[in-house]
């Protein structure tokens, strides 16, 4: 498998009046050509920030103060603006958080999409509409929806613009923040397979931010599982439901409500603050698997079997 | 009086807006025809339905904040409105609600012991030492440690212990209805499962529960009994045992079909076809005197258009469907 992009130890953190929250503390992070790369973890864990760091779309008081990404060999962080603004949608393409809720009420789908187009590549008005055409073609929306203003289409089907949007220039990436939120069940199912139809017909590389589990176990190939600003386990999307490694993500897939279980457990304890992690493993106070050398020193994360990745001290760690 | 705690009667809602220039008349069919009732021992109702389809209208019209249009809503045998008028206080103490937000019932300004404060005071509670006791006792009750939590203003906790402070705040006034709309969906997953096990610990102390959610899942975790609501008609309701298993409703199937499971060895085999032609002609709230599901029925015969199927009932399960009849 062909590595398209590579983070390296990359750290997001906001200025704030307290000191840096460090939302993002040190991802490092390939995602593979032709795949669907999921991203989960609980609110406040920094994944939606670790997306928009890599697609350099923050705005201050956010910074980056280290790390490097690397896409076909590219470092992009590095990259001036003017540059990265080239790949951005061309290449790397996002779907935001709370999508549904971005396209402007008061302008015609038609005119949002060829508007995006024609700032990102050099082409005729006609061409650009015949562009978007075939995006909404491939997420499964009739054409009559160019001619229409966001409030006409329910909320599913204005985040599957959003989806066609991402998709008008051919991306090899599609970043997508959160894509089924906040819809009902059908309709999740439905984004969902039209997340997973971008790889299996188009062969884009999908990366997929959200906090179900249940979804990822849907459609993702790997999963990475973030807690704290810190990537705790890498592995394939079988290998991390059938033998959690991590005491994080074994709490995790147990408290996954399902029709097939009537047992539920949580994870005791609170969410940590990104202004003050805790000292060594920041799970560790959570952890009912906590030793001594978890207080005070940080696992690192490391590779235990083929493609699966862990940072706990109970797999080595060091 | 029918034994009953809470009784729905055949209850509509419609919300009219009067049109004058470019905002039209509108006529919103709310709820139609909505019969169930609450028995008088604690049991948890889970009340399923996606965003739109007359939830959230039950709860406000419980709470008494809207009068139905017409049918009849009983509490102990007792139409609200008459409650309202005569025991308002008794009414709302006996009632209570958990919203969904968990950040937007502080009031920032003030320190969170006031909602426990305000709710000792109002309902006379408890006095003095008995009353600090008791707010002890009813936040350890839901796994809160109080000598973290009294003192703190809204913006040091988090979501899920603001959410747990409501828990308590129930815990302290034992109502005998508790209506939660959507309480966990802004919980993460792993704090969910806890607020799902407080809150079904309730039915000992005598607390009937009403769990609105569009999430058949937890809903499947917390409840004895489920019905199932669309576009303001209830389709399908019985034990949760029988409806998550064996349902009946061909929107009830839909549902079930739809949600993930979280297994990669069982991904969907099928797939989601939506009409969008037929969407666009439900999303158009008019009156429908018909089934509402008849857009997105694959059984939809020509019946199912005009008429509404009666309630028939198949073993422990109660449906609206003409497929049954």
């Amino acid at each position: 498998m062909n590595t398209i992009l590579e983070v390296e130890n990359l750290k997001v953190y906001f200025k704030t009046i307290l000191g840096d929250a460090k939302s993002v503390d040190g991802v490092s992070l390939k995602v593979f050509e032709g795949e669907i790369l999921g991203i989960a973890g609980e609110s406040g864990c920094g994944k939606s920030t670790l997306v928009e760091g890599v697609l350099k779309i923050y705005k201050p008081p956010c910074y980056i103060p280290e790390g490097k990404v690397y896409y076909k060999g590219i470092e992009l962080l590095s990259l001036p603006e003017e540059e990265f603004r080239k790949l951005r949608w061309k290449e790397l393409s996002y779907v935001p958080q709370g999508s549904m809720n971005s396209l402007n009420p008061v302008i015609k789908i038609e005119e949002q999409m060829v508007d995006g187009i024609l700032s990102h590549a050099d082409m005729s008005y006609h061409e650009a509409k015949e562009l978007a055409l075939s995006a909404l073609n491939s997420v499964g929306m009739p054409p009559d929806v160019l001619d229409m203003y966001p409030h006409e289409l329910s909320g599913g089907m204005r985040q599957r613009v959003c989806i066609a949007m991402s998709l008008c220039l051919n991306p090899k990436i599609v970043f997508a923040d959160e894509p089924i939120t906040g819809l009902d069940v059908v309709m999740q199912k439905l984004n969902l397979q039209t997340l997973g139809d971008l790889r299996d017909r188009y062969g884009i590389t999908v990366v997929m931010v959200a906090h179900d589990m249940a979804c990822h176990a849907e459609i993702c190939d790997r999963i990475c599982i973030m807690y704290a600003g810190k990537i705790l386990e890498v592995g394939s999307t079988v290998d991390i439901f059938s033998d959690p490694l991590h005491p994080y993500t074994k709490g995790l897939l147990s408290a996954v409500p399902s029709l097939e279980k009537r047992n539920l457990k949580g994870i005791p304890g609170l969410a940590p603050s990104p202004l003050e992690w805790p000292s060594g493993c920041r799970f560790h106070p959570r952890c009912s698997y906590r030793m001594k050398i978890c207080e005070e020193e940080e696992p690192v994360l490391e590779e235990v079997q083929p493609g699966r990745s862990v940072a706990c001290f109970l797999y080595g760690g060091k | 009086m029918d034994g009953n705690l809470l009784t729905f009667q055949n209850v509509s809602k419609i919300f009219r807006r009067v049109g004058f220039g470019f905002l039209g008349k509108a006529v919103v069919q709310a709820l139609k025809d909505v019969s169930f009732s609450l028995s008088s021992e604690p049991e948890v109702l889970a009340l399923v339905g996606e965003s739109g389809s007359g939830k959230s209208t039950i709860c406000r019209l419980i709470l008494g904040l809207e009068e139905p249009t017409s049918g009849e809503i009983l509490y102990k045998g007792k139409s609200i409105s008459e409650w309202l008028k005569n025991n308002k206080k008794d009414y709302i103490r006996e009632v209570q609600i958990i919203f969904q937000d968990p950040y937007e019932v502080y009031n920032p300004f003030y320190r969170v012991d006031r909602v426990l404060w305000m709710a000792i005071q109002k309902f006379n509670i408890a006095s003095g030492d008995e009353a600090s006791k008791l707010i002890y006792e009813s936040l350890e009750a839901v796994g809160l440690r109080p000598r973290e939590i009294l003192g703190r203003y809204p913006h040091q906790l988090s979501g899920g212990e603001r959410q747990r402070i409501m828990l308590s705040r129930i815990y302290l006034i034992k109502p005998k209805l508790l209506v939660a709309d959507e309480p966990v969906s802004m919980l993460d997953a792993s704090l969910r499962a806890i607020f799902l096990d407080h809150l079904r610990n309730f039915k000992d102390l005598g607390i009937s529960t009403l769990y609105i959610t569009h999430d058949l899942n937890t809903a499947y975790y917390i409840a004895d009994r489920i019905m199932i609501i669309y576009s303001g008609r209830i389709l399908e309701r019985g034990p949760t045992e029988d409806v998550i298993k064996n349902p009946l409703h061909p929107y009830t199937k839909m549902l079930i079909n739809s949600i993930p499971v979280p297994d990669p060895n069982k991904r969907w085999q099928d797939r989601v076809v939506i009409d969008v032609a037929k969407l666009q002609k439900l999303s158009s709230k008019e009156l429908v005197s018909g089934c509402p599901f008849y857009n997105r029925c694959q059984f939809a015969m020509d019946i199912c258009e005009k008429n509404f199927p009666s309630v028939k009932r198949i073993n422990n399960q109660e449906v609206n469907c003409f497929l049954y009849e």
